[in-house]
């Protein structure tokens, strides 16, 4: 049948056993002696924070979001003055314009 | 040590400093590797050198694999570009055919891998007369046994299409391997 498989095997690179190791050493002797080895960062660290990178800006991202809910939530229900904190009745806190001095004060 | 890490993980492990892990890597995708190289190269010693490279290279950029899960993906990218900048080096120069850089086995060698040697550069020979996807789709399928699936993946063409490549080079396979041998 046209669609079985080509007999290959005498182009498998591990025809000859000895092959894998071979190549694997060439690999290794040729990055020993041209690449820099790991870790050549600044942050030494680069490789395991970049796992949880993603998860501490998520948690920084929640915790500034509730930050501001909190202290909006706050000043929503919160006293707005002085005298809402005391007590005073609103009637009472009406702003009257700043008092004229007094007559027959000191000149 | 490393055998069942993801490759994921051994990517992290290598950026850490761990050269084991990457060796491991390398073990893991070498065929692979291999198998893309000869498919566009059409020569075992050039896709040797390819592949190596391509793994230095990967080994060096490796902080900027965006997605360490898929290395194997990313890895076949670059061996796919280094075989084709070797190619264009090699037109350039007008190197010897590919069928003359199969080295001549001694004299003193037994039997078999006179043999051996003689099946090989008839293979080398007629696969050097597919077009280089369905060489690489070829070499993929019936030595690295990859499902259509995996093939489709790795080369950008779609199933159908991979299907319809093996076919073809089987059948081109075929004819070319009788004709050589009746020769």
């Amino acid at each position: 049948m046209t669609d079985d498989p080509i007999d290959l095997t005498a182009l498998d690179p591990d025809a000859d056993p000895d092959a894998e190791a071979r190549f694997v050493g060439a690999v290794m002797a040729r990055i020993a002696t041209r690449a820099p080895a790991y870790p050549t960062r600044a942050d030494a660290l680069w490789g395991a924070s970049s796992l949880a990178r993603p998860v501490l800006i998520a948690a920084s991202v929640a915790i500034v979001v509730a930050g501001i809910v909190m202290v909006r939530a706050s000043r929503d229900t919160g006293p707005q003055t002085v005298a809402e904190s005391l007590g005073v009745p609103p009637l009472f806190q009406i702003v009257s314009p700043p008092a004229a001095p007094a007559i027959g004060g000191p000149r | 040590m490393a055998t069942e890490l993801t490759d994921e993980e051994l990517v992290h492990r290598t950026l850490a400093g761990e050269q084991d892990a990457f060796a491991e890597l390398v073990r893991r995708h070498r065929r692979a590797a291999l198998a893309r190289a000869l498919g566009l190269l059409g020569d075992p010693a050039e896709a040797d050198d390819i592949a190596q490279e391509a793994f230095v290279h990967a080994y060096e950029q490796l902080a900027t694999c965006r997605h360490p899960s898929r290395f194997s993906a990313w890895l076949l990218t670059i061996v796919h570009r280094r075989s084709l900048n070797r190619l264009r080096t090699i037109r350039r120069r007008r190197l010897v055919p590919l069928d003359d850089t199969i080295p001549t086995e001694r004299h003193d060698a037994p039997i078999r891998e006179l043999e051996r040697a003689d099946l090989r550069a008839r293979l080398v020979a007629a696969l050097s007369r597919l077009a280089p996807i369905q060489r690489e789709i070829v070499l993929l399928a019936d030595i690295e046994h990859w499902s259509h699936d995996q093939i489709a993946q790795a080369t950008g063409v779609s199933v159908l299409m991979s299907r319809r490549h093996l076919s073809d080079a089987r059948r081109r396979l075929r004819d070319l391997l009788s004709s050589s041998s009746s020769d």
